[in-house]
């Protein structure tokens, strides 16, 4: 299990919502050290919210549109 | 010197340990709030994109399930029938006020502390024990400049100082903060004895 998942704003939402399971499967419980977020983390650097495990960011639609 | 009973050093320490937790929800770390106030350019960004990310928790579960979809494809994540149940708050990650806030306060605690104990005085020299143990004057100085680098050293590479560590870690029996403690505090106590039987 990654040890990041108790600061990670990302695996709440992946535990309760079944639709996104797979996100933890996949990562925070199998392979986390393949996550980009667990990466960019030991590296030191900020990570941003919206940063997914796989390397690529949210794409989040503005209000409205 | 004069410090306060154990006891009551105790009492104060995890009353601070589990108020900040309280009023925060993080741990409390010293040397991780002064980071991110040094680094206060990426601090605000990170407020920016942290506030962005709240600000619409409905258009978020709309966009993990669609980069679900795009990586697992639609049977890792088939469209909801109904709305979704919404998800737990994440953690809060705090601003660049908390910490600046935090560390203003324990400088300003140390300020009322040595002014009600009569001691606030402007001091040129690091006193007697030190000069004894270390060394005098200048060179006192320095050796005190490069100790600072390298405690600031240590910390950036661990993780943690004594506050995030040695309280909050061990407090809560994290594996990496009991090793990391049992390492800088033995190291001080060796190079305290060493110290001593040189001087």
């Amino acid at each position: 299990m990654c040890p990041h998942t108790a600061s990670c704003p990302l695996f709440p939402r992946f535990t309760l919502q079944s639709a996104l399971k797979i996100w933890q499967m996949k990562y925070c419980e199998a392979d986390y050290k393949r996550c980009a977020r667990y990466q960019l983390s030991l590296s030191g650097q900020p990570v941003p919210n919206g940063l997914l495990p796989n390397g690529q960011l949210l794409k989040l639609r503005a209000p409205g549109g | 010197m004069w410090f306060l009973p154990w006891w009551a050093g105790a009492l104060a320490l995890g009353t601070i340990c589990v108020g900040y937790f309280w009023l925060t929800r993080q741990t409390m770390g010293v040397s991780g709030s002064l980071y991110r106030a040094l680094d206060w350019r990426v601090s605000r960004a990170g407020d920016r994109d942290r506030e962005a990310f709240e600000a619409d928790p409905a258009a978020v579960e709309a966009a993990l399930l669609e980069a679900t979809r795009a990586e697992f494809g639609d049977d890792a994540a088939p469209p909801p029938v109904s709305p979704p149940p919404a998800a737990a708050p994440p953690p809060p990650s705090l601003s660049l006020g908390v910490h600046v806030t935090f560390l203003g306060a324990i400088f300003a605690g140390s300020l009322a502390t040595a002014w009600l104990r009569g001691a606030l005085h402007v001091h040129r020299d690091l006193g007697d024990e030190f000069g004894r143990l270390v060394a005098h004057g200048g060179r006192a100085w320095l050796v005190l400049a490069a100790g600072g680098v390298l405690v600031g050293f240590g910390t950036r590479l661990a993780g943690g100082c004594t506050s995030g560590h040695g309280l909050s870690g061990c407090g809560r029996l994290q594996p990496g903060s009991l090793v990391a403690t049992a390492i800088f505090f033995g190291c001080a106590v060796a190079i305290s004895l060493a110290l001593g039987a040189l001087a």
